[in-house]
């Protein structure tokens, strides 16, 4: 069974930010879990995200849709999903579906809070 | 029609038969009871009649010391007249049943008996009464007791017999017998209340043992009810339990065993309905693929689909838009099951209805995903490759919404057709983005479309078959007649993944022109 480990943090300088950390896989069934805690911070107002995929072994179609799914109701409330720690096979999964036109990728994670700073 | 969940006990079990563990129980408890009580009885019985006996020998001892004591001078002078007072005296104690007086040769000198009627003459030789001798501690050893019967009455009677002595002569012998009617009546009376007593403590003890064997029983009745409840198909039952003794583990074990039972005929039924689901997608998903490839002069094309065990959701699809051009669709949903096949339904009949109209493939996209992307579930998306084959212009105009790029090989090189854009259903129109692109082909050239299934397939090292083995065993097969060329792609998939299940569809489309 593979499993997915979630950790969300908010950022100690903006009050808005959480960094989530993604590892192991994102498939199907995991990717409930996920969507539980994308709730949680929705409900708890704080809707711009920083994702790190470094440590993500395996994405599934299902795990891409979820942050998609989330997306509109993010920008909706001046939030967004930036990314971080793409794997150069994660980079092509992301130009391929075209997700590279609907999210921004940052090399970091201090690039990625900069840039909601600046918006 | 869903399917009855099935009975993972087999046929229900009767109830209990025969004697009940509570009725065993108690008899046994009672049985033992019984017992020790009969035993406790005899032994406080046997010991009252040794003291009573003791008492009544003590009795004895002394009447007939006296007796020999006092009359030693009249027996050494066989005065009979004097021996007789002596005699009478002892049959004071109204235990006494006769007293005589003897001189050393057993003549009687004195006789005297508590009835009026004595066992013999004076001057005639006693007969010592015979019976069973008695045997006891702080008998002198020259004194005789003996268990006997008063010839008389014929009752039983304790028969003493002492030397008289005289100046450490023995002289004569004296004999009484006491009687034992006492013993007897002391001893009935006694039994009466042992048995009294026996019976009163018997019914105690069964009552007791009831109440054991309910303490016992009750709980075992408890698990009983629950098993017969379980085996006759109710997997919810629980039983109450409060001890921790060994009933209490039982409890427990019976109240995991239930659960996990039931959470396995729940596991099973899901299941059962997953399977139930996977099969009405790939009904749909059948649906979907055309039934027969599309005759194209100058142009040979097949396709191969197989389903992984979870429909993944792939289609691939050939739209013919005029004599001359021919669209071609292949296309994975993000959902799987029933929902994906559906999204998947949603794709198909929207882009055909577009393709159809007339417009060139980057608007057939655009216009598919304006119209599916306020519908489809949220999250779920479509990649898909499009192109249309001008069979008389030899050109291929591709779309490409997120999907994997399309290999064309050609003189020994494979080249890459990846024009961008984003999956359908992603994004709302304005967007949403596709580019086109317009490719000659050549006469031999032979195109790929396909679905990550493909180059996604893993081996049991979780490794990928990747896009370059695919190009080069398309490189490899560029040359083999059509059939063959694709059966010789999905061989070298196979050989990779060893045997490892796939774990999601596979299609390809294979397109040539001829040469």
């Amino acid at each position: 069974m593979n499993t997915l480990s979630i950790d969300v943090r908010e950022s100690a300088t903006d009050a808005n930010l959480a960094i989530f950390t993604l590892k192991g896989h994102l498939d199907a069934q995991t990717v409930r879990e996920l969507e539980a805690r994308f709730e949680q911070q929705v409900k708890a107002a704080r809707v711009r995200w920083i994702v790190d995929l470094a440590e993500l072994e395996y994405i599934s179609s299902a795990g891409l849709g979820s942050f998609v799914g989330v997306l509109s109701e993010l920008r909706s409330q001046a939030g967004d999903i930036f990314f971080i720690g793409l794997s150069p096979k994660m980079e092509k999964i992301f130009k391929v579906l075209g997700f590279t036109r609907i999210f921004k990728v940052f090399a970091g994670e201090a690039e990625a809070a900069k840039a909601f700073k600046g918006a | 029609m869903p399917e009855q969940p099935p009975n993972l006990l087999g046929d229900s079990v009767a109830g209990p038969r025969g004697l009940s563990i509570r009725f065993k129980l108690t008899a046994v408890i009672a049985g033992l009871v019984v017992v020790s009580l009969g035993l406790l009885a005899a032994f406080t019985l046997q010991q009252s009649r040794q003291a009573l006996l003791q008492e009544a020998v003590r009795r004895g001892l002394i009447i007939g010391r006296n007796l020999a004591d006092y009359s030693a001078s009249a027996v050494l002078q066989k005065n009979s007249l004097d021996a007789v007072v002596f005699a009478q005296d002892a049959l004071n104690d109204d235990a006494m049943v006769h007293a005589v007086l003897t001189d050393e040769t057993g003549t009687i000198l004195a006789i005297r008996a508590s009835s009026a009627k004595a066992p013999a003459m004076v001057g005639s030789v006693w007969a010592p009464l015979a019976g069973e001798p008695l045997t006891m501690e702080g008998l002198p050893p020259n004194v005789e007791v003996v268990e006997s019967q008063d010839p008389v009455s014929g009752e039983p009677v304790l028969a003493f017999a002492l030397p008289v002595i005289k100046a450490d002569v023995r002289v004569g012998n004296a004999y009484i017998a006491l009687s034992q009617a006492k013993i007897r009546q002391v001893m009935e009376e006694t039994t009466l209340k042992v048995l009294v007593l026996a019976a009163g403590f018997l019914l105690l003890a069964l009552a007791a043992a009831a109440v054991v064997a309910n303490v016992i029983v009750r709980p075992v009745q408890r698990l009983t009810r629950g098993a017969l409840a379980v085996g006759g198909g109710d997997l919810s039952v629980q039983v109450d339990v409060s001890s921790h003794d060994e009933m209490g583990v039982l409890a427990r074990s019976f109240n995991a065993m239930t659960l996990s039972l039931r959470r396995a005929q729940d596991e099973l039924v899901e299941k059962q309905l997953l399977k139930q689901e996977l099969n009405i997608a790939q009904e749909i998903q059948q649906g979907l693929l055309p039934k027969k490839i599309p005759v194209v002069p100058g142009y040979e094309l097949a396709a191969f689909y197989a389903p992984a065990k979870e429909v993944g959701g792939d289609l691939y699809d050939f739209l013919r838009i005029d004599d001359a051009r021919l669209g071609l669709v292949v296309a994975d949903v993000s959902g799987k099951s029933v929902p994906g096949s559906l999204g998947m339904t949603m794709a198909r009949s929207v882009l055909r209805a577009q393709a159809l109209s007339g417009r060139g493939v980057g608007e057939t996209l655009h216009k598919t995903n304006e119209v599916i992307q306020p519908d489809i579930r949220r999250g779920m998306f479509v990649t898909m490759f499009y192109a249309v084959l001008n069979a008389s212009e030899n050109t291929l105009t591709c779309a490409n919404a997120g999907h994997n790029a399309a290999f064309l090989a050609r003189g020994g090189k494979v080249l890459e057709i990846a024009p961008e854009g984003i999956a359908l259903g992603l994004v709302p129109a304005h967007q949403f983005y596709v580019d086109e692109l317009v490719v000659g082909l050549e006469a031999g050239d032979l195109l790929a479309l396909y679905t990550d299934g493909v180059t996604e397939a893993m081996n049991a090292a979780n490794e990928e078959y990747g896009d370059d083995r695919f190009k080069a065993a398309l490189a490899r097969a560029a040359g083999l007649p059509l059939e063959r060329a694709l059966q010789a792609l999905l061989d070298d998939v196979k050989a990779f993944v060893a045997g490892a299940p796939p774990h999601d569809d596979i299609t390809l489309v294979l397109l040539r022109r001829k040469a």
